[in-house]
């Protein structure tokens, strides 16, 4: 269970910072990552391996390895999970966790690592909690110290005596779809990953209760609902906070926010989703001298709605010189590192269908078997105010004992997840 | 609708214009550093001071070795300054190790400091002195420590627990002579959840050599009741240690599980995959309703698997990957979910293709090998070639299947022009024919082909294997050997020499006349090239052979092989039991049992409960008699339990390897006719069996299958339409069973009635009855 150290390196596996909590493996162990990072191709590392009895557990977060290591036969999702918390934490407290980022806010890295963990157990990752015992954030020096609350609270997420000016929660629903066309233009899967974050900043102790349009739901409390108006979840998965007998018991999400930003839930619907965008490539070789593309992309939603920053990628040869297009909405580029073009449309409506034509030169020494290119093509979009599962949140009710009333703001986007086409 | 205004990050302090000089500096400048410490200016002023403390500490961070300041820092952390008492404690028990003399200097202040009034100071103050990993501070740090396990503050009691835990590593005794492991445990009912989870971890580990926590039902409950109030961490760890406990009936354990199914909702992936194990394990005593269980488990599993972490979902898989073998065909329905993605890291595809071919059933096979199809043309060589192998493991388990997946292979081998894709399809298609021998006649007419274009040399001697075991009566084939042989100077490879011989003396017991020269010719050649002994070896054996009689030589090189039924891994079952035992740890994504990889102090024992009820039932209510039976009988459980191993070796089981239940079968048990029939009236009907046999085995075969398992038969005949037979066989609680078996000799059906003295245990005899007749099935 336990973790010997905690790591933080660069790219190269070189230390940024560390904290050894047992002492029973020596720092120096970290060579031993480092080789075996640039030995290895990234994509043929496997997260966890064991050298000479030291166990090494690693997350790649940004430009960085998250390291974690063991003796012990360990379990790996609280290893891993730790670490995931953790940049999370760090995330909340500076922003973006970077090599620079790192560097910059070392002391405060190193008391988190000291409240978050100690002798290899984790402790508290809730950051709302932590700031309570993190002097560099606030220098409360000068203030008389005072306990921090949540240690004997009831409900440990959330402190008492909270205030705020103007009492506002916000709620984002965001959708992310995972989508495999096969060559032959036929969906392959489709999933939809949503998640519920939510922004509170509510004075007190208040009770919030969520009401969304949850097919189960309707059924449990015997109401009636139009067809196509309510969506069944596969699986929720939710924060501490929400009361998990109840929802077993009358689908009812209710529960006292911690302060801040959270996550509230997330969910899965595996059904089939016509692909959102559709993007379709006619590749026309000719032998050793040029290389012609006619893309055709397609959105396939409602014509009021707008597909913001869409990014289509076609993989390419990676030879090709010479490139020329052609398009009559949005630019593209030729990306040679990355041996692709990207068609980049800021503003994309529902229901319309684009075109873009890219011609290369070919070397006559090219490889006639090279099918590097073939690699699937990938989109990448946000459509706001949608949600593709069709998901709605129908109130939000907040009570507090002292009475206040408070805005619920609530906003909706669709984005892209794993996302990609297959190209014949 | 209104936009929400994320609120602006806080300004962290020491941002980094006020941070990013600290590690400009250069290594001369340590003794500078120290000049500075010792500054009475500097002492003066707390904002001076707190930055050269952490200028130190960049230096440390950076690996620039600054222990030669300790002395001045043991100074500075006498302060009323919290950030900088930090500082420096971290800095103290960074290089306490090596600087052990000065090291008691800053105990002092550190016990000190325990006593504070505020008790963020008292916690960190108890947890810097128990890091120090001094032997010398024990006797300093054992009398604040025991105040601290009783401090009103849950922070430094929490501190305390686990100060406890490291006091343990430095010295064993210090920890049990002054009780310090009583009040811990007590501790484990604390109050505040995180202390409480503390101790629990404590205890576990002080314990680990006698096993770690001894869980009672007590505790069970109370830390059930709780679970809710523990952080994630708090929650895995308990979970973990729940595994271990096994509930006192079946009652109990669809209560822990009722209790545990909200578990399954959070979205700690340690959590639900802790929840999972215990799930597991249960559904392993609950076979009713395994499936039910697995279905359960499905979608929550399913969800992690979706994580942004390309890391968190390698781990996933690799427990869903045990979880399709443990539980076939919960998960077929989703194999789209399997699908593999272009970006993913080459761990996770490969692990994919291993469980593709587990999820095909004969509704989703053709949609399966279409997209397996796609893989084989992949860019990477290893993909295509694990594709193929995919391919074969379907082939395998769905014999309506191997038909359409042999034509595949060889379409392959035709359409595409890749070495390594043909070599592996004509690998497979060798393995597959061994239990499709029947399908050779659609191979042959591809070979000479293969011949022409393959060069690696695997694929090739699979070729000439396939050549000598299934085409002795093609036409060309004596043809294509000729040429071989005329080549075999240019071959290198061993493999293809070996197969070559082989080969060639298979086609010569078919058809001498033709081969007769052919295979003289070879034999000269092989004997005078002496590059390789093993070679050479087996030239002169095969020769020898040859000479001594040739009807012999026949009979060993061509003998009959068995047909493969089962892939090698399948029967591996005590590792991949071991394995299912260590779910949720670092084994399952080695496939190694933690024994090879941890060292042997830091191993815990992971045992699965044994969880039959009946049975534990049965051993109370049998204590008595238990504590009377002789040494002879525990030896023989012993010899029993080693039985029980080769069987699952075998592959005749496919329940949970009977060494760990506590249910099996005594051996060489007698019983006298009349017995039987008094028993056989006295007793009602407790358990019935219906199986349909693969073919109708004579009598004698069953007799002696049954009674490898302990089951024994009193007597057996032929009633011409039917055979019948009367088993019985005494388990460990000394309970007789006994049973009445029929078998249809037109239908191959087997129906069978067990009636038992003690009718709990009659389902588990049906069931290894069953199990023994495995081979049958």
């Amino acid at each position: 269970m336990s973790a010997s150290a905690i790591f933080f390196t660069d790219l190269k596996g070189k230390i940024l910072i560390s904290r050894n909590y047992r002492g029973d493996v020596p720092v120096s162990c970290i060579e031993r990552f480092a080789t075996r990072i640039q030995e290895e191709e990234e994509a043929d590392r496997k997260p966890v391996f064991t050298e000479q009895d030291v166990t090494f557990v690693y997350i790649k977060y940004n430009n960085l390895y998250v390291l974690s290591v063991t003796k012990k036969n360990a379990n790996v999702f609280t290893m891993m999970n730790y670490m995931v918390r953790l940049c999370g934490v760090l995330k909340g407290y500076f922003g973006e966790v970077s090599e620079e980022s790192i560097r910059d806010n070392f002391v405060i890295i190193y008391e988190l690592l000291d409240e978050t963990m100690d002798f290899g157990f984790p402790q508290t990752t809730e950051e709302k909690i932590l700031r309570e015992y993190i002097t560099q954030s606030s220098f409360r020096l000068e203030k008389q110290p005072r306990p921090p609350m949540a240690l004997t609270n009831a409900v440990s997420w959330r402190s008492e005596g909270i205030v705020h000016r103007k009492n506002e929660v916000f709620l984002d629903v965001i959708e992310e779809l995972n989508l495999l066309v096969s060559a032959s233009g036929q969906v392959l899967h489709s999933e939809i990953l949503g998640k519920i974050k939510m922004k509170s900043f509510l004075s007190g102790m208040p009770e919030l209760k969520l009401g969304l349009n949850d097919k189960l739901m309707f059924k449990a409390s015997g109401r009636n609902y139009a067809k196509g108006k309510a969506v069944e979840l596969e699986d929720v998965k939710f924060h501490q906070c929400v009361r998990l007998a109840r929802f077993e018991n009358d689908r009812t999400i209710s529960f006292i926010p911690p302060d801040g930003e959270f996550e509230l839930m997330s969910y899965r619907l595996n059904t089939h989703v016509k692909p959102l965008i559709w993007v379709e490539a006619v590749v026309e070789p000719h032998k050793s001298s040029r290389i012609e593309y006619l893309i055709t992309a397609r959105s396939q939603f409602k014509s009021r709605s707008i597909a913001n920053n869409v990014e289509i990628t076609i993989p390419v040869p990676t030879d090709v010189d010479s490139p020329s297009f052609k398009t009559t909405i949005g630019t593209v580029t030729y990306v040679p590192d990355k041996d692709a073009i990207v068609w980049s449309i800021k503003q994309f409506y529902g229901a319309k269908e684009v075109v873009m034509r890219a011609h290369f030169g070919l070397p006559s020494t090219s490889d006639p078997n090279d099918t590097s290119w073939k690699q699937p093509a990938s989109v990448k979009f946000e459509i706001p105010y949608f949600t593709v599962s069709g998901i709605q949140v129908r109130y939000l009710k907040i009570i507090e004992r002292s009475g206040y009333s408070a805005l619920p703001w609530v906003r909706y986007i669709t984005q892209n997840g794993d996302y990609s086409l297959r190209m014949s | 609708m209104a936009t929400p205004v994320p609120p602006p990050p806080p300004a962290s302090a020491g941002g980094r214009d006020s941070s990013s000089k600290y590690f400009d500096t250069k290594r001369g400048e340590v003794t500078d550093l120290k000049a500075l410490l010792r500054n009475q200016a500097v002492e003066r002023d707390p904002r001076r001071k707190r930055e050269v403390i952490k200028k130190v500490i960049a230096y440390m961070t950076l690996g620039i070795d600054v222990s030669s300041l300790f002395g001045e820092v043991v100074m500075a952390s006498a302060t009323t300054d919290l950030v900088l008492k930090k500082m420096c404690y971290l800095f103290l028990s960074t290089y306490a190790a090596s600087n052990e003399e000065l090291a008691t200097l800053c105990i002092n202040t550190m016990t000190r400091d325990c006593q504070d009034s505020d008790p963020l100071v008292r916690g960190l103050a108890l947890r810097s002195l128990s890091s120090l990993g001094l032997v010398t501070v024990t006797e300093y740090l054992l009398p604040v420590l025991l105040k601290g396990l009783r401090d009103p503050a849950a922070y430094v009691r929490r501190n305390s627990v686990l100060a406890v835990l490291k006091l343990h590593n430095l010295d064993k005794a210090i920890v049990t002579e002054n009780g310090l492991d009583d009040i811990v445990t007590k501790m484990l009912q604390d109050p505040d959840p995180q202390v409480s989870a503390s101790s629990l971890m404590v205890v576990a580990e002080i314990n680990i050599e006698q096993g770690g926590i001894q869980l009672d039902r007590a505790l069970v409950i109370h830390l059930l009741n709780r679970i809710r109030d523990y952080n994630e961490w708090g929650q895995s760890f308990i979970l973990h240690l729940l595994a271990k406990y096994r509930p006192e009936s079946e009652e109990e354990t669809f209560q822990i599980m009722n209790v545990l199914d909200s578990c399954l909702r959070v979205a700690s992936s340690a959590v639900v995959l802790a929840t999972t194990k215990i799930f597991l394990f249960y559904a392993d005593s609950l076979r009713h309703i395994k499936d039910q269980i697995y279905m359960r488990l499905k979608q929550p599993t399913l969800t992690l698997m979706a994580n942004p972490s390309p890391e968190l979902r390698y781990s996933v898989l690799k427990h869903v990957e045990i979880m399709v073998t443990r539980c076939p065909g919960v998960f077929d329905s989703e194999f789209k979910l399997f699908y593999i993605h272009y970006n993913e890291p080459s761990p996770l595809k490969f692990t994919k293709l291993r469980i593709l071919p587990e999820l095909a059933n004969e509704t989703n096979i053709h949609e399966l090998v279409h997209e397996l199809t796609e893989y084989v043309q992949d860019v990477d060589p290893e993909i295509s070639k694990r594709a193929i192998i995919a391919f074969g493991r379907i082939a395998v388990n769905i014999p309506a299947g191997a038909d359409g997946i042999i034509n595949q292979l060889l379409e392959f081998i035709s359409n595409i022009d890749l070495d390594t894709v043909r070599t592996e399809a004509v690998n497979v298609i060798k393995d597959l024919l061994r239990k499709y021998p029947d399908r050779s006649a659609d191979v042959l007419p591809a070979l000479p082909r293969c011949l022409r274009v393959i060069e690696n040399p695997t694929g090739k001697a699979a070729v000439i294997f396939l050549l000598g075991e299934f085409g002795a009566d093609m036409r060309q084939t004596p043809y294509l050997l000729e040429g071989l042989i005329a080549s075999y100077d240019d071959e290198v490879s061993v493999q293809v020499k070996a197969a070559l011989l082989t080969a060639v003396c298979k086609v010569f017991f078919r058809r001498p006349p033709e081969v007769h020269a052919m295979l003289k010719r070879l034999l000269t050649t092989m004997l005078n090239d002496t590059s390789d002994t093993n070679l050479h070896d087996r030239a002169l054996l095969y020769y020898r052979l040859l000479r001594h009689d040739v009807q012999e030589a026949r009979r060993c090189i061509t003998c009959a092989k068995s047909p493969v039924v089962e892939f090698a891994e399948e029967r591996l079952s005590g590792l991949k039991q071991q394995l299912f035992e260590e779910f949720n740890t670092l084994s399952i994504l080695y496939d190694k049992p933690a024994e090879q990889f941890v060292d042997e102090k830091h191993l815990e024992t992971t045992s699965i409960p044994q969880l039959s009820f009946a049975a534990a039932a049965a051993a109370n209510a049998a204590a008595a008699q238990a504590a009377q039976q002789n040494h002879a009988q525990s030896y023989d459980d012993t010899a029993q339990a080693y039985h029980g191993n080769d069987d699952d070796l075998l592959g005749v089981g496919g329940h949970a390897s009977p060494s760990r239940q506590p249910w099996s079968l005594q051996a060489n048990v007698t019983l006298d006719q009349e017995t039987f029939q008094t028993k056989w009236e006295a007793a009602d009907t407790a358990a019935t069996l219906d199986l349909p046999l693969s073919s109708c085995p004579p009598a004698d075969q069953v007799e002696s299958l049954a009674a490898e398992n302990r089951i024994y038969c009193m007597a057996s005949g032929d009633l011409g339409h039917a055979l019948k037979f009367f088993f019985f066989g005494r388990d460990s609680n000394d309970v007789l069973h006994l049973a009445e078996v029929q078998l249809e000799k037109a239908s191959c059906q087997l129906t069978a009635t067990v009636k038992s003295e003690d009718p709990t245990d009659a389902q588990t005899f049906a069931d290894s009855f069953m199990a023994s007749l495995g081979a049958l099935l």
